[in-house]
């Protein structure tokens, strides 16, 4: 099964940078410069990770990823973000239901991990909900 | 307390007889038996006030008078001269040398207890004056000094902020050109592979021995390799990091120029620049709120000034901006926010327009925009510095002018004008802030 990443950063040299660094990664890589570019994708596409940028013109990173957990919960939520402040890190765990806050510049490597992690969680969690859902499939007939 | 009286003759009896009667009224009765011995009394231990016969040998009576009214601190000692009866010019010389009154001898005890009592009493008076003067200068030293402090402080707050957005502004190009740098890394790894099968192919081809394996070795490696992936995204790369590296040395150097100057001094400073570098030190304050956009005159020389403090100013008033733009947001305006620095070159000034498109001034509180402290914004928000701030650069430190035009709901514009011939051509003191409104 395919997965999908969702970069979201204003400045598209940071989401360049990205998708070459994350190029060889087995799944497939969205990159939009807004939080409003960001929720058009959401709701026409499957997506399982979201990474976005905190301070962008419009809507933030924060607000994105609050919006996120309202309608897409399913949705892995990361931010990566060039000053972090306590105040936004509380607000992005409290509203946004954050997993992972990383800060520029953030190593690649961890950041692939991460991603990769999350996904194998995912799946995991997918895999268990199917089974369940087969078993009482299965034993349905029989009451 | 008791009042010290100083008796001034160079006669024992009449001596005497002061001091009896003076004590018996209270008083504390310190006696000088000639004009040198009183003044140095006098300026030892200040009496609270003086009986002062005026024939005297050596030092006489006017000429003690004179010297004592003549010393600041010792001026306001009351001086009763004793003079002798008829003798009516140096009653008109004593009250000339600044001598408060005068009694003619012989004396009667009452007249001269009375008139004691009243020198006294004006006495009292001057030292309760001068106690206030003293509790208020210290007063106003005192506020002075905080005020000097919460300046200091807003400063360091305003650092602070210009810290994280520039923070932002380096750790971003950081973030990817690190990033580039990683993928140019595994990259080249690839290409490296390629690059070697095509060396065993050439050195094979030189001794004419060409077989399928080296093909074959060649087309494995540069199967790993997504040619027009790289081909197209190398370059990219390349120049995206020396876009970022570039940035960050822009920062770098804006940083300088902002804070690395010497503090005080006044030197021709080429505005256009200097707005540029305070614009880009401070991007992150402004980038998700509003477009800035600078419009300068070619004609506007070099202008006299200090250039920190410059930079402070144009920083105060586009943060000042900011905040009236993000205010309109938060009251639901839907425009875009705008933020224009314009130069302009005017006979014997330079002019700076600072415009927004924010909240506009509301019609109260437009005289107190300039009064330190006075802020719109929540209590412990920040201190309401930034235009007292701006303020005291334009009018205190650069003898210029600062005045602001504003629509409620429309945005507001801050213009500053600075004397183009620096400080010496103008000699107008005190604010020449004026306050225009266009409703």
């Amino acid at each position: 099964m395919s997965h999908t990443v969702l970069l979201v950063d204003d400045d598209d040299r940071v989401l360049n940078g990205l998708a070459r660094t994350l190029r060889g990664q087995p799944y497939q890589i969205y990159t939009v410069k807004s939080g409003e570019e960001a929720k058009w994708v959401l709701k026409s596409q499957m997506v399982d990770v979201v990474v976005t940028d905190e301070r962008m013109p419009g809507l933030s990173g924060t607000d994105l990823l609050a919006w996120v957990a309202g309608h897409r919960p399913e949705v892995v939520r990361m931010v990566l973000t060039g000053y972090a402040t306590v105040d936004t890190a509380i607000r992005a765990i409290n509203e946004g239901g954050v997993s992972h806050f990383f800060t520029k510049p953030c190593n690649e490597f961890e950041l692939s991990v991460v991603i990769h992690k999350a996904l194998e969680q995912k799946d995991r969690l997918r895999r268990e909900k199917e089974r369940s859902n087969r078993a009482s499939d299965a034993a349905a007939p029989l009451a | 307390m008791t009042e010290r009286i100083l008796c001034v003759d160079d006669m024992a009896d009449i001596l005497a007889l002061l001091r009896q009667l003076l004590g018996q009224e209270g008083y504390e009765v310190v006696c000088a038996g000639s004009g040198s011995e009183a003044l140095e009394i006098i300026s030892s231990e200040p009496p609270d006030a003086i009986l002062l016969d005026v024939m005297m040998p050596g030092i006489d009576g006017i000429e003690v008078c004179r010297r004592v009214k003549a010393d600041e601190k010792l001026s306001c000692i009351p001086v009763i001269l004793l003079t002798a009866k008829g003798a009516d010019q140096d009653v008109i010389e004593g009250l000339d040398a600044g001598a408060d009154d005068y009694v003619t001898k012989p004396f009667k005890r009452e007249v001269l207890a009375a008139r004691v009592r009243s020198a006294v009493r004006v006495k009292r008076g001057y030292d309760t004056i001068a106690e206030m003067n003293a509790r208020l200068l210290a007063e106003i030293g005192e506020r002075k000094r905080r005020e000097f402090e919460l300046a200091r402080a807003h400063r360091l707050e305003s650092l602070g902020q210009l810290a994280a957005g520039i923070a932002h502004e380096i750790n971003t190009p950081n973030q990817y050109v690190s990033h580039n740098l990683r993928f140019l890394e595994e990259t080249f790894s690839g290409v490296e592979g390629v690059l070697r099968a095509v060396g065993l192919l050439l050195e094979a081809d030189r001794n004419g021995r060409i077989d399928a394996q080296h093909l074959a070795g060649l087309r494995s490696t540069a199967n790993e390799v997504d040619v027009s992936y790289v081909v197209r995204e190398v370059p990219r790369a390349i120049r995206e990091s020396r876009d970022g590296l570039r940035h960050v040395e822009r920062i770098v150097r804006a940083m300088n120029d902002f804070s690395g100057h010497d503090a005080r001094r006044k030197i021709q400073v080429d505005l256009p620049r200097t707005i540029e570098n305070t614009l880009l030190v401070c991007r992150q304050a402004w980038k998700e709120v509003a477009e800035v956009t600078t419009d300068f005159d070619p004609a506007l020389p070099p202008v006299w000034c200090v250039p920190g403090e410059f930079s402070e100013l144009i920083l105060n008033l586009v943060l000042n901006a900011v905040q009236a733009i993000a205010e309109a947001a938060r009251e639901g305006e839907a425009r875009k926010g705008r933020i224009a620095v314009r130069t302009r070159a005017l006979p014997g000034w330079a002019e700076i327009r600072v415009e927004d498109n924010g909240t506009g001034i509301p019609e109260p509180i437009r005289s107190r925009v300039f009064d330190p402290f006075f802020t719109t914004r929540e209590v412990g928000q920040a201190v309401g510095q930034g235009l007292t701030i701006a303020h005291a650069i334009v009018v205190t430190g650069h003898r210029g002018t600062i005045r602001f035009e504003t629509e409620t709901g429309r945005g507001t514009t801050f213009i500053v004008r600075l004397p183009m011939a620096g400080v010496a051509a103008k000699e107008e003191e005190g604010s020449l802030a004026e306050v225009s409104e266009t409703a």
